[in-house]
């Protein structure tokens, strides 16, 4: 998945405006290109699961929540890509799927 | 600060207070209250420009619907309540957020978050959020 145009977007403009160090933006938009680029591999490990991508490393679980949890250990304060492969995406192991989105 | 009151689409919303690390940015912006989200979020240009942490990229959608959001952290989000005595009680939720979203929302995170129950009583067209 590429990143659509409106959070490239927003990104810049949070950049811009002194929200979000550039380094901090390009660490977070690295993390989406480390998952292109692993995606097959990615798709067949981890089907079933919520995965997170932090600091260039893959961590997985039931929930956003779980895979967090685990990146966060290694990586406590570094931006994250996170999707769901294969099911809907699950915020917390004891919920479904967000409502909405729009 | 209003109460919680219902929209012309029958939604329930409240105003809240919507605040960046660099201070009062957005008062008195209108939220829908989503009992079916577990997310509070907020409109892009709501969050431009106020300070807050870029915490991750998120694609929350599926195959056939992708949608892709920041999760955003350091803002605080005030609106009314009521106490159990039906006084006015202002609660402040403090903890991430999510956007661009097509209009502001109050999650089920939000209100769980400060221990307030959204009453929506369609009959009488009354809604209120009361602190536990």
């Amino acid at each position: 998945m590429e990143l659509p145009g409106s959070i490239l977007n927003i990104l810049l403009r949070m950049t811009l405006a002194g929200d979000i160090p550039l380094k901090r933006a390009y660490d977070a938009i690295r993390q989406v290109d480390v998952f292109e680029r692993d995606r097959p591999d990615i798709e067949s490990k981890y089907a079933g699961n919520i995965i997170v991508v932090c600091g260039e490393r893959i961590f997985y679980g039931a929930s956003l929540d779980e895979a967090l949890r685990k990146a966060r250990k290694e990586f406590p304060d570094r931006p994250y890509y996170a999707a769901a492969i294969g099911i809907p995406f699950r915020w917390r192991s004891s919920q479904v799927a967000l409502s909405g989105g729009s | 600060m209003s109460k919680a009151y219902l929209g012309p689409d029958g939604r329930p919303r409240v105003r809240g207070e919507w605040r960046g690390p660099r201070g009062v940015i957005n008062s008195a912006k209108e939220f829908v209250i989503d009992s079916g989200a577990n997310r509070t979020g907020l409109v892009s240009s709501n969050v431009i420009g106020h300070g807050l942490v870029l915490d991750g990229i998120i694609s929350i959608g599926t195959a056939g619907r992708p949608y892709t959001v920041l999760e955003l952290s350091g803002g605080e989000l005030s609106f009314q309540a009521s106490d159990r005595t039906g006084k006015p009680a202002m609660v402040t939720y403090r903890g991430t957020i999510i956007a661009p979203l097509s209009q502001n929302c109050l999650g089920m995170d939000a209100l769980k978050s400060v221990g307030v129950k959204l009453t929506l009583d369609l009959v009488s067209g009354s809604v209120s959020l009361e602190k536990s």
